[in-house]
């Protein structure tokens, strides 16, 4: 019988994929705000809300009014996705997925922490999202604060061709 | 396709852009066609369909080679660019040697039957050239007189049969033309349709898409997880740590957990199949 071959599905994620889930999500989450801008900016200019005296306080909440969905926007759409699924859009066109540490999906705490988190390891040079090629478990700092792993949901596997073709370069 | 109209007298004729070459001969031939009713106004011919039929065999016919040969021109083209960077092929089994031998002598009864024709050709010009010079004090002569003004009014009869014959082939040629192309847009116009409605064909088309959009992220994905681990070669080399041999494996319960994920969107997606 053949025997199956071994997957790396339920591994630790590491910094290539992440990366690349995390730009597909950038470019969804800048879609949506930018649609929702443009929405805001044709409103305003629709009611001819110029600056004068009488418009201004009228245009300016509005313009408030943009900045807060557009916030409400980035945070609910992370923070949403890894608690019902554990993976937002991109995570899950890359086969990742976002877990505590207990096995468990995320709670409200947890996500809103790992949220700030990422602010954290942008901080000092990005070092916060390099730490994730460098730790055993493959945590950057925002992992390590919320206390999350991300894995591979997908039965993993690595590349035989772009693999064999690398060793052949670095040997 | 966008259409313009072309009007001839009081009827108004669809004709697609491409044949707007042919308008003005096309409308000649109308015109020709076209009957005159008493107020003096033309009115298109009826319509015959074995007149139709005939056009369009002949048209089909003649863009059909047009089209051919223009393929054929292309084809020999790239395959002579392409037979420069080719060696003569070199295999020695007893079945291709056969082969090869057929393949000589075709290419080669090729080449002999186009020599003698065009040498059959000459010797046939050379012998009347030589018959009608050796002839020609008899053929000259007063006895032949009467002869020669048969022949002459022979000619002028052939030639006033064939120039009508001709002016109606240069009318009918662009009308022919513009029909089969007409025909044949509309032909794969109606295959087109007919595919894009099949319910089938469409079902096949979605699943072929969707296992090619599949495939396409599970290699972007397998390229992913392993450029995860040359990175990781990398800055681990950088930061002086051990290369590492292996990942470490997950804790039992995440494993656990990620394998029921996987049977619960497995057992999702055969339901919902």
């Amino acid at each position: 019988m053949k025997k199956k071959p071994k997957t790396l599905q339920g591994h630790y994620a590491g910094f290539v994929t992440r990366f690349v889930a995390f730009v597909i999500d950038i470019v969804i989450v800048m879609t949506i705000t930018t649609v929702t801008a443009v929405v805001f900016a044709l409103i305003i200019s629709f009611f001819g809300l110029t600056p004068n005296e009488n418009a201004t306080s009228l245009r300016i909440l509005l313009l408030w009014l943009a900045v807060v969905i557009n916030t409400v926007l980035y945070f609910g759409y992370f923070v949403f996705f890894w608690m019902t699924s554990g993976q937002t859009p991109g995570k899950g066109l890359m086969g990742v997925r976002v877990i505590g540490v207990n096995g468990r999906p995320l709670s409200f705490v947890q996500a809103v922490v790992r949220l700030i988190g990422y602010w954290v390891s942008a901080l000092v040079f990005f070092l916060g999202f390099i730490w994730i090629t460098i730790d055993d478990q493959r945590q950057g700092w925002h992992d390590t604060m919320a206390r999350t792993y991300v894995i591979y949901s997908w039965k993993a596997t690595l590349h035989p061709e772009f693999l064999s073709r690398w060793r052949q370069r670095s040997s | 396709m966008s259409e313009q109209s072309v009007d001839n007298g009081d009827a108004a004729y669809q004709v697609s852009e491409e044949h707007v070459a042919f308008t003005t001969q096309f409308s000649d031939n109308l015109e020709v066609q076209a009957s005159t009713t008493p107020e003096g106004t033309a009115v298109p011919a009826e319509h015959d369909p074995f007149d139709a039929f005939v056009r369009l065999v002949i048209g089909t016919g003649l863009v059909g080679v047009e089209e051919l040969g223009r393929y054929l021109q292309e084809w020999e083209k790239t395959a002579r660019e392409e037979e420069a960077h080719i060696a003569a092929a070199q295999e020695d089994t007893q079945a291709a040697v056969i082969r090869y031998a057929v393949l000589g002598a075709i290419f080669e009864a090729k080449d002999f039957v186009e020599e003698s024709a065009s040498q059959l050709g000459q010797t046939a010009e050379n012998l009347g050239h030589s018959i009608a010079q050796t002839a020609q004090p008899v053929t000259n002569s007063r006895f032949f007189q009467p002869i020669h003004k048969q022949f002459n009014v022979l000619v002028k009869r052939g030639e006033e049969k064939l120039t009508p014959l001709v002016a109606r082939g240069r009318r009918e040629d662009p009308a022919t033309r513009a029909l089969a192309r007409e025909a044949i847009t509309q032909a794969v116009d109606e295959v087109i349709e007919y595919l894009a409605e099949n319910e089938e064909v469409t079902e096949l088309i979605q699943q072929q898409s969707m296992g090619m959009a599949t495939e396409v992220v599970e290699d972007v994905r397998t390229r992913t997880v392993t450029a995860d681990t040359v990175m990781e070669h990398f800055t681990r080399r950088l930061a002086r740590r051990q290369p590492r041999e292996k990942l470490p494996p997950p804790s039992p319960e995440i494993l656990a957990y990620s394998e029921r994920l996987a049977r619960q969107i497995k057992q999702f997606s055969e339901d919902n199949q």
